[in-house]
């Protein structure tokens, strides 16, 4: 029962925290959090340990079956299934230990907030764990539900409810999708080919809401409005990838897509991640740049999955795990550099890497993982990704990726330059960062994988991705040694950072570069630092038309807006009707009625 | 049905007895005989409607003019004048339907098809829906509630009956009323659901939402298999118990604030977080989202829509889109965001309000289990 219990101690976990929830101590509900996540994370461990010696198993609660739709719940350990799970509790140990510190400064809504976290933990696992797609959907509205919650978390503000109901609505209706593709599913599982073509575009509105890619990506920079654990665990980490698991999960139940179907994915990917990217350029708010970010690199793995080859499925699949890590690391870095400054803004922040170098150090390994810089896990995945897709003869693919990528690095170098290089402004002199000690503890445990996975990307390769692979009745990837010295590529490369950084760090504290002195007149010098504004000035300017027009956001409210105009109309032309003829209405309405049946029934005895 | 029929007879004993307790706690801008009077006619209208429900009696229609009697007394003792004029009228049609099915017509096919006509018009079908907003505009809440959960319990029973009698004497008949009923369903899903995204006023916001519900119930009954009838009966409890929790916060706000429509609300979940965890619960099973008892229910019919109309049951995901977007819009607009109001005192009843409200919202979490072990039970029986 190890997979149905990695579920329930953390829904049990949920409860505690509920039933609890006027405890108004942040550390009571942060702990049982910390500690009902690492058991499921052990649990997990457990389950990956037998599956690994003994195979594929179930555990199942049978409920009823009708006709030919079951609604037995069954977990079941496969490679895909553990893979999703494992990376999810991994990172969710992290956020949680993050979390404990990072909500002291909050009021009120402990409770609330864990009750929700912990709740969501356990839908996701529950969703990768599930072998059964009724109640995978239960799991996938679940985690939406959970993640609307979140959101609101601020209730009293404005902006966070808007943003609440936008995640909740745009994600919720286009779950629908996924519902449809089930029930088409189920409702004839001999020859559900019938509807193939039904199912995948059902479910492709699931997949492009839930995991954000291009028309429907909207609703994640407003998402953003909420504690920075709810954006590092959701919003980067488990919730985005739960679209990238039902792709991969009906690859497999479908045994592949048709070649039309591919096309789609990977040049909705490819596009997904270069609107991305672009809209993050632009970013002043530094959590919005990382939603934007997130659009971007999600649309490598579509993309990868698209390519429908081992190595593109690989790529796209590592790189769910990377971006688990890498982003979770950038929202938790985030999150310190807005606790320590007290704003999301690029344009306020500066000079923070001598008050934070530890917080710099973890940036600088999130940056270049994202970044695809040699020597962290991003680049591998990547690097997958650019060979998978000239392997299957889409080079134009392969060139948009590297594209993308540039732009990534250009986007974090803009952060690195304006909010921890330059000179340190007034405000944030007193910053010290001995009082993040536990924050970047938890930052740390997502940094650690980025390096190792970066040097020695065989380790994931061959223990979780491969099997995945192979399970999908496809060749495994090989990244040896001797035909990609990818190990020494990424050790050059993290010795040359480091030796970067040494004589940054040793150059700037021993000052030997001379400042000339420039007479001010008596009158205290005023700090200029570049602020995003400066570095992305040109690109803004030079792409005005796209951000204007190239939102689909706009699109989307005037389209809503459209429907919502037509439909006003009716609704006064019916309460027009309700005020004046009501009697009438009522007796026509009867007479109707009647006249319908009778005719329906002229001539049966 | 009959293991149904006695837990909806304990509903409807609940249902009573909580507004026979707030009319006579609450409804102090009325005197104490008046009251009285009204607690005497509640006693009659619950006694009346447990006989319609559970009686097989040709003096069945005693029962059912007791019952329309005791609304319209209870009605001008409220001195609810315009809301009497509008029930006059609705159970007036109502009555000559139900006489003609019953005693006229009697177990012919005509027979039925009036009586199924009465109990549609008791439901607030496409095209005779507009009545029950109308009169819930010009009632209190706790009357709307009663009015509107003993309606739906009690009639819906009836028309289930009519349509297993139709099924059982006249398959051929109904067969060709199957379709009609789907498409009545889903006109009266689609209008319901329409005017309750644009409805400011909360009460009338409710009434339309119950029309927006009785959709997917007369579409079960449409289709009429064992899946879309347990759907049917799920929804139709949830709806109820649901609705009834509703109505109780729309009272309560109403009362302390003295305010009717959306759009004067604002940020009261910092003051009453209970109420905000008991609509939300309640608008989420509405909803039919998972896990909520609602979810289950829908699924059941979807299934079974999809089954028998294949893609058209996207229009059924559309209707519940638009419920989704009408009652996350209600919620928002009175429980999140900056408060526009100033919370006030809250007297002793109120406390008891609240209480319901939240034992409403566990009650729906409960019934996730309850749900999905009912459905197991019945199924495991059907086959």
């Amino acid at each position: 029962m190890d997979l149905i219990a990695i579920v329930l101690v953390l829904i049990l976990g949920a409860f505690l925290s509920g039933i609890f929830f006027k405890i108004r101590k942040p550390i009571f509900h942060g702990i049982l959090s910390v500690i009902s996540s690492f058991l499921a994370f052990i649990l997990v461990i457990k389950t990956f340990w037998t599956y690994s010696t003994k195979g594929e198993f179930f555990n199942k609660i049978s409920f009823f079956t009708i006709g030919n739709y079951s609604f037995d719940l069954i977990f079941k350990a496969d490679p895909i299934n553990l893979f999703f799970a494992l990376f999810g509790a991994y990172v969710s140990v992290g956020i949680c230990l993050y979390s404990v510190k990072y909500m002291v400064h909050e009021k009120e809504g402990f409770g609330r907030f864990y009750f929700f976290i912990q709740l969501f933990i356990a839908s996701y696992l529950g969703l990768t764990l599930s072998e059964n797609l009724i109640w995978s959907y239960v799991f996938f509205e679940l985690t939406g539900l959970c993640s609307y919650q979140l959101i609101a978390f601020w209730y009293s503000s404005d902006i966070s409810s808007y943003s609440a109901r936008k995640a909740f609505l745009m994600t919720h209706v286009a779950g629908y999708g996924f519902l449809l593709a089930v029930i088409m599913m189920y409702s004839n599982p001999e020859n559900f080919w019938i509807y193939q073509d039904f199912i995948l575009a059902f479910l492709l509105i699931a997949v492009v809401a839930k995991s954000v890619q291009w028309p429907l990506f909207t609703w994640i920079p407003y998402a953003m409005n909420a504690p920075t654990p709810v954006s590092a665990l959701l919003h980067a980490a488990c919730l985005v990838k739960c679209g990238v698991y039902l792709l991969i999960k009906f690859y497999f139940l479908l045994g592949g897509y048709p070649l039309f179907w591919q096309n789609v994915l990977t040049y909705l990917g490819i596009g997904s991640s270069l609107i991305g990217v672009l809209f993050a350029l632009k970013q002043d708010d530094i959590k919005k740049l990382l939603a934007y970010h997130t659009v971007s690199q999600i649309g490598y793995m579509v993309s990868g999955i698209g390519i429908g080859t081992s190595l593109g499925i690989a790529a796209g699949i590592f790189h769910a795990l990377n971006h688990a890590l890498f982003k979770g690391l950038l929202f938790l870095v985030a999150g310190i550099l807005q606790q320590a400054t007290l704003t999301r803004s690029l344009s306020l922040m500066g000079g923070l890497s001598s008050k934070l170098p530890l917080t710099t150090f973890l940036y600088i390994v999130g940056a270049a993982s994202i970044s695809g810089i040699p020597g962290f896990n991003g680049f591998v995945s990547k690097w997958m990704f650019y060979q998978a897709s000239l392997q299957a003869g889409h080079p134009f693919v392969s060139i948009l990726g590297l594209f993308v990528s540039t732009l990534t690095l250009i986007s974090f170098l803009k952060v690195f330059s304006t909010a921890f290089l330059g000179t340190s402004v007034k405000p944030y002199q007193t910053i010290k960062e001995k009082h993040y000690r536990s924050l970047i503890l938890g930052a740390f445990s997502l940094a650690i994988p980025c390096i190792v996975l970066g040097i020695y990307p065989q380790l994931a390769i061959n223990f979780l991705v491969n099997p995945l692979i192979c399970f999908l009745d496809l060749p495994p990837v090989s990244l040896k040694l001797d035909q990609f010295p990818i190990t020494l590529i990424g050790l050059i490369a993290l010795t040359f950072i480091l030796l970067l950084s040494m004589g940054y760090f040793l150059l700037r504290h021993k000052s030997l570069i001379k400042e000339s002195y420039l007479f001010t007149g008596g009158k205290e010098e005023a700090i200029v630092n570049p602020s995003s504004e400066d570095v992305i000035f040109e690109i803004k300017t030079q792409l005005k038309t796209f951000y204007e027009k190239g939102d689909p956001d706009h699109w989307l409210v005037k389209g809503y807006n459209l429907i919502e105009n037509f439909l006003k109309r009716l609704y006064l032309r019916i309460v027009c009707f309700e005020e004046k003829a009501f009697i009438k209405g009522f007796l026509g309405g009867t007479f109707l009625l009647l006249f319908i049946f009778l005719y329906k029934l002229r001539g049966l005895d | 049905m009959e293991n149904l029929s006695s837990f909806l007879t304990w509903l409807i004993i609940i249902i009573g007895v909580i507004c026979g307790y707030v009319y006579f706690v609450d409804f102090k801008f009325i005197n104490l005989r008046k009251r009285l009077w009204i607690l005497l006619v509640l006693f009659f209208l619950i006694v009346s409607n447990l006989g319609v429900l559970n009686l097989e009696s040709p003096y069945l229609i005693v029962f059912e003019l007791a019952s329309i009697v005791s609304f319209l007394v209870m009605f001008l003792v409220l001195g609810y004048l315009k809301a009497f004029k509008i029930l006059v009228l609705v159970e007036g049609i109502y009555f000559v339907f139900l006489l003609l099915g019953r005693h006229f017509l009697e177990t012919t096919l005509e027979g039925y098809v009036c009586l199924m006509i009465a109990f549609l018009i008791k439901l607030a079908v496409f095209p005779v829906f507009l009545w029950l907003p109308i009169l819930v505009r010009h009632l209190d809440a706790i009357t709307s509630a009663l009015l509107i959960c003993l309606f739906e319990i009690v009639d819906f029973a009836l028309l289930l009956k009519v349509c297993y009698n139709l099924e059982k004497f006249y398959p051929q008949g109904f067969l060709e009323i199957k379709p009609m009923l789907i498409m009545l369903g889903i006109f009266t899903l689609f209008i319901g659901a329409i005017l309750a995204f644009f409805e400011g006023h909360l009460r009338k916001l409710l009434a339309y939402a119950t029309v927006d519900d009785t959709g997917y119930l007369i579409i079960s009954l449409g289709i009429f298999s064992c899946s879309s009838l347990a759907g049917g009966v799920i929804l139709w409890i949830n709806h109820v118990i649901a609705k009834f929790g509703l109505f109780f916060i729309v009272y309560f706000i109403e009362k302390v604030y003295k305010r009717e429509t959306l759009k004067e609300l604002g940020g009261l979940f910092k003051g009453y977080p209970d109420l905000a965890f008991g609509f939300l619960i309640s608008a989420l099973t509405l909803i039919g989202v998972p896990p909520f008892p609602g979810f289950w229910g829908k699924l059941l019919i979807y299934q079974e829509f999809f089954k028998n109309l294949g893609l058209l049951s996207i229009l059924m995901i559309v209707g519940s889109s638009l419920t989704l977007i009408y009652f996350v819009k209600a919620y928002h607009q009175i429980f999140l965001g900056s408060s526009i109001v100033e919370r006030e005192e809250v007297k002793n009843f109120l406390d008891f309000s609240r209480l319901l409200v939240v034992f409403v919202g566990i009650f729906i979490l409960i019934g996730v289990f309850i749900t999905i072990w009912g459905i197991s039970y019945y199924f495991k029986k059907v086959f």
